[in-house]
């Protein structure tokens, strides 16, 4: 008769924490980044009924070189991310469009106000401005975003 | 005949993953941690060990052990070993040339055993001086590890290893 139970264990958690500790930021945003890609890859390829073979296919790779590429690990240049979205026909990487806000904070504390243009009031039009919530919660202030 | 023991690593026991390893009889220290400190301890070595444990948790505590992180050991296929077969994680260098090695059995999205590995010199892990015992030594353990699956004395949930009180695996 057989009696399961859970194996011995050891702890590697102070010995980790300071491996983590000690790793450069560069370092674990590279394989964050790394893994997050070949996830959106992945995803990509499922939703296209595509098979790793015939991505490498696309590519004109061997499948050996596809794997190692989407292994999580391996140093994706930007061209060759350029040539699997082109491959694919969809975008892997996007670069954030950062739109200017232009919002003005009114509120007795101007110490907090980090984007300020003058009051809507000081400007004809102020039809031209909307009150939206407040960015910085509520801390006396009222916002104002100008209209689209 | 040599033995050895089925470990649970903690510090990796993670949302997605629980990782465990080897001790043999006689070592001072289980493989993945002997490898963890050989790895740390060398200067030209150690970023890609960090980037390595990073990896180990992502997978671990983000996106579960996918087939995709794990790579094959061809020589599996000739041994026609059953699953779990021997596979690798492989980190490399900024410069793309050879990087670290690290031989692990993955039983499942949520369990992997982690073995011995290092920085590997040559195209095949067989050729490579510091490669080559580790690779043998893997296949070894994953031979008495599938032994013990196959009689019943290791057994595996969805997330964790049960092991009977006497299992010890011979190699």
């Amino acid at each position: 008769m057989k009696h399961y139970q859970a194996p011995e264990s050891i702890d590697m958690t102070d010995f980790l924490n300071e491996v983590s500790k000690e790793t450069p930021q560069e370092s674990v945003i590279f394989i964050e980044k790394s893994l997050a890609i070949v996830n959106i890859i992945f995803n990509i390829l499922e939703r296209k009924s595509l098979k790793q073979k015939d991505f490498a296919f696309l590519l004109g790779k061997s499948e050996a070189e596809i794997s190692k590429w989407l292994g999580g690990t391996h140093n994706l240049t930007l061209r060759t991310i350029s040539k699997i979205e082109a491959v694919l026909g969809e975008s892997v990487i996007e670069i954030p469009k950062k739109t200017k806000e232009e919002f003005v904070i009114e509120g007795s504390n101007h110490s907090k106000i980090l984007k300020f243009i003058p009051s809507p009031r000081k400007y004809e039009g102020k039809e031209n401005f909307k009150e939206i919530n407040n960015p910085y919660g509520d801390i006396g202030y009222t916002a104002y975003k100008k209209a689209s | 005949m040599n033995y050895a023991r089925i470990i649970e690593i903690k510090g990796l026991q993670l949302a997605k993953v629980n990782y465990y390893t080897v001790w043999i009889d006689g070592n001072d220290n289980p493989e993945f941690r002997d490898f963890a400190e050989r790895m740390n301890l060398n200067p030209k070595n150690k970023i890609e060990f960090q980037e390595l444990i990073v990896f180990i948790k992502q997978v671990g505590n983000q996106y579960g052990a996918l087939q995709r992180y794990f790579h094959h050991e061809a020589a599996a296929d000739a041994l026609s070993l059953p699953y779990p077969y021997l596979e690798h994680i492989d980190i490399e260098p900024e410069n793309n040339n050879f990087g670290l090695r690290l031989y692990c059995l993955r039983f499942s999205e949520s369990i992997v055993i982690l073995f011995n590995g290092d920085r590997k010199t040559a195209f095949k892990a067989q050729d490579c001086p510091h490669c080559a015992k580790y690779f043998k030594l893997a296949q070894r353990l994953s031979k008495a590890i599938n032994s013990v699956i196959r009689d019943g004395s290791l057994i595996y949930t969805d997330h964790f290893l049960l092991i009977d009180e006497d299992c010890e695996l011979e190699f």
